[in-house]
């Protein structure tokens, strides 16, 4: 197999695990958590989090399995050409209305707080083609997309995060552990559109010179990105209270224009967090979309995944105008994430193991 | 070909970079300061425009800085606008016919609503609905009721040259200092309706001769206006729900007046016992503080002077909480006690048997005791 001598290193897997699930949910996350788990929600992060490893980790075992090659490659060697290919086309659909959605959702956001007037087309089509340009990069260009990124990110958004601490109310927590049993099972699915992402790793992972030393990087990253949650759904639920906060649409942008900062020039930081957020939205639409070019080249057996970018643009701008309205908007992810999403995270990939320990599939060694 | 190129991106450039759909310059943007909210009086604007007449409902009134009056760089002049429509975003549609700039809303520090429409649930739910709902506001400026329409607030003329807004919010600010003085963030005042039912609490602020004064807090049922507390009611509200940040209470030690300086109340709330389906609760408010003004002929250095006048305080606080806890209790049943809160939080079993009949509850199953512990720690410079 001919390769552009592609490598990624772990600690830009670990970029590309953060990178890539932080995305649109963060900004919803805690209120969608609240309607199911009440003061709660912020316990019921880390459990989503603890289960998303479990996978992640199996995930990590069938790459090992293989060394250096991606799901499409090693797909079709354990179930054979052509259920492979079909199995990589469902990956390649997944990932295709999965940028839709980021791109849809941001365009909700924008057009609400920031650009009142600037018509949606703009909006979808200057975010979808920038990504383009980093996506016919290749996969090297991405990973060093995320690690450069990534400092632009948090730091900032730490920054921004902090002045609204003193609006905090900490007895918004209580009651803790109440009727805990009964709101986890409920709760668990509104993460699935949270946690997605690391199921890119069945591609990315096999562009890793060692995949052993993966494990330790995604998890990591896994773990960083489970602790942001938690601390931004903790600081929305005390600052708003559980009834308040299952009424927001978007509470991490509530929680920022909550803030007020006397005497500055720039009294309001919505504008920043907006510019930061989108940074996030920008890297994990990129890293979804490679994947999807790069399954669609191993679908067609080309050398190269350049080509599938630019064509695909119209698609992905299609789809994202399909729903009507945001509260349709919203409901996409529900049937598709829950349902199409999980099968192809947690399923496929532990099926594709047993399968392949069954019939003693191995890649070569290193 | 390379010049070609060239030219083509420059073109490009023109192309994309003029089309800016959302830009406003500063100089066309009106910053409104405050905004206050009436009950529309008076014959309804005819409105081609709508298909069902609809009456005016509200009556607004904007703030703005009147920068055509800046002196070196700073506004004290303000105008105000008024309109009535019957809503808020068609009222804003009906002013901008008339105006020459476009509201910007960031810095919007008061939002102030008459008694008018704080006596009718449908409209202040409305309200609080599009102040919440609406992208263009923040939720951090202030709220502000008044004893009669919002719009007399903006003609007062404070003594001291300024804004009004910024004269409202340290008014406001000052609340550490006075407890009668209300402050209330518009995020923090749907929050308390939200989580009780829509029963609460907003400051009130009253206008005379000399500008405003904030000295009482208005009672609000199920996002109805009830009436104005009185001002021990005021500060016996705000004790016993620990949102007293700083005041004075005052006591006569035979003719002397002796007020007490405290700097923060701190308050918590036990639940005893259940007995007989009776709920027994206890306030425990505490605080610290300091006496500096006395008699210059007495001395004030002695423990057990200090601790007769703690008592006293002590006792002040608690029959003026008392009395509060059975007005509310008895007369109004209404729990502005912050009660329904702590019980959801802190004993949610107990919260649930209650929660459907709650004010039935309140009314008649639930003991309220109130305990106060006062510390004098400092007596000033002198003995």
């Amino acid at each position: 197999m001919i390769r552009n001598n592609d490598t990624i290193s772990p600690y830009q897997i670990s970029m590309i695990v953060i990178m890539t699930i932080i995305g649109v949910g963060v900004f919803s996350l805690p209120a969608q958590l609240a309607k199911t788990a009440g003061s709660d929600c912020w316990f019921i992060i880390p459990i989503g989090g603890l289960i998303s490893m479990v996978f992640m980790n199996i995930i990590l075992l069938l790459n090992n399995r293989f060394p250096r090659k991606t799901l499409p490659e090693y797909a079709q060697n354990i179930i054979g050409k052509i259920p492979g290919k079909i199995l990589t086309a469902l990956y390649a659909v997944y990932s295709i209305v999965f940028i839709a959605y980021e791109v849809r959702v941001v365009n909700e956001v924008i057009k609400a707080f920031l650009l009142f007037r600037t018509p949606s087309e703009v909006v979808i089509l200057s975010m979808i083609l920038i990504s383009t340009y980093a996506v016919r990069g290749g996969v090297e260009c991405i990973a060093r997309v995320m690690e450069i990124f990534f400092p632009l990110l948090f730091i900032p958004l730490i920054l921004i995060l902090i002045p609204g601490v003193t609006d905090i109310e900490i007895s918004n927590m209580m009651p803790v552990f109440y009727n805990l049993s009964s709101k986890i099972f409920i709760s668990i699915p509104a993460l699935a559109i949270s946690f997605a992402g690391y199921e890119l790793l069945l591609y990315y992972v096999g562009f890793m010179e060692n995949p052993k030393k993966a494990y330790k990087s995604a998890n990591i990253g896994l773990i960083f990105i489970t602790i942001t949650y938690v601390i931004i759904t903790i600081l929305c639920l005390t600052v708003f209270g559980v009834n308040l906060l299952r009424e927001s649409i978007w509470p991490l942008l509530a929680y920022v224009r909550n803030i007020n900062l006397p005497g500055l020039f720039l009294e309001r930081l919505d504008a920043i967090m907006l510019a930061i957020w989108l940074f996030t939205v920008f890297t994990t639409i990129i890293s979804i979309y490679f994947v999807l070019t790069y399954s669609l080249s191993k679908i067609l057996n080309t050398k190269e995944q350049k080509q599938f970018v630019l064509p695909l643009v119209p698609v992905i701008y299609f789809i994202a105008l399909i729903p009507d309205n945001i509260a349709q908007a919203r409901e996409m992810p529900d049937a598709f994430f829950k349902y199409f999403g999980s099968i192809l995270v947690f399923v496929v990939p532990s099926l594709l193991l047993i399968i392949a320990r069954i019939r003693k599939l191995r890649g070569e060694s290193l | 070909m390379r010049k070609a190129k060239t030219l083509f991106i420059l073109l490009g450039c023109m192309l994309f970079l003029s089309g800016c759909w959302d830009k406003v310059e500063i100089e066309d943007r009106a910053f409104v300061l405050a905004i206050g909210v009436d009950k529309a009086e008076g014959p309804s604007e005819k409105s081609e425009d709508l298909v069902t007449e609809a009456e005016d409902k509200y009556l607004f009134t904007f703030v703005n800085p009147d920068t055509a009056k800046a002196e070196e760089g700073k506004v004290n002049e303000y105008v105000t606008f008024q309109v009535q429509a019957p809503s808020y975003t068609l009222g804003i549609t009906r002013l901008l016919q008339s105006f020459s700039k476009f509201h910007t809303y960031e810095h919007t520090k008061v939002l102030i609503f008459g008694r008018q429409l704080m006596e009718d649930p449908l409209l202040l739910k409305s309200m609080l609905d599009n102040f919440g709902r609406g992208h263009q506001f923040n939720s951090s400026m202030y709220v502000f009721t008044t004893n009669n329409r919002a719009s007399d607030i903006f003609e007062a003329k404070p003594k001291m040259k300024g804004l009004l807004a910024y004269y409202i919010t340290g008014i406001a600010d000052n609340e550490k200092y006075a407890t009668r003085v209300g402050k209330v963030t518009f995020l923090n005042f749907t929050r308390q309706l939200f989580d009780n039912n829509g029963d609460g609490v907003i400051p009130s602020l009253d206008p005379h001769e000399n500008g405003l004064t904030s000295s009482y807090l208005a009672m609000i049922k199920g996002y109805k206006y009830i009436r104005h507390m009185d001002g021990r009611e005021t500060k016996a509200w705000k004790w016993l729900n620990g949102e007293a940040k700083g005041g004075i209470i005052e006591i006569q030690d035979g003719d002397i007046s002796v007020p007490y300086n405290y700097p923060s109340f701190k308050r918590d709330i036990y639940l005893d016992k259940i007995e007989n389906n009776k709920i027994y609760i206890t306030y425990d408010l505490e605080t610290e503080g300091s006496v500096e003004e006395y008699i210059i002929d007495k001395k004030l250095l002695d423990n057990d002077k200090l601790q007769q006048l703690e008592r006293k305080i002590e006792q002040v606080i608690e029959n003026d909480c008392k009395d509060f806890v059975k007005k509310m209790q008895e007369e109004y049943n209404v729990d502005l006690l912050g009660l329904r809160d702590y019980l959801y939080k802190f004993h949610p079993r107990v919260y649930e048997d209650v929660m459907k009949d709650f004010d039935k509850h309140f009314q008649d199953n639930i003991v309220i005791n109130v305990k106060a512990d006062v510390k004098i720690r400092r007596i000033g410079k002198i003995e």
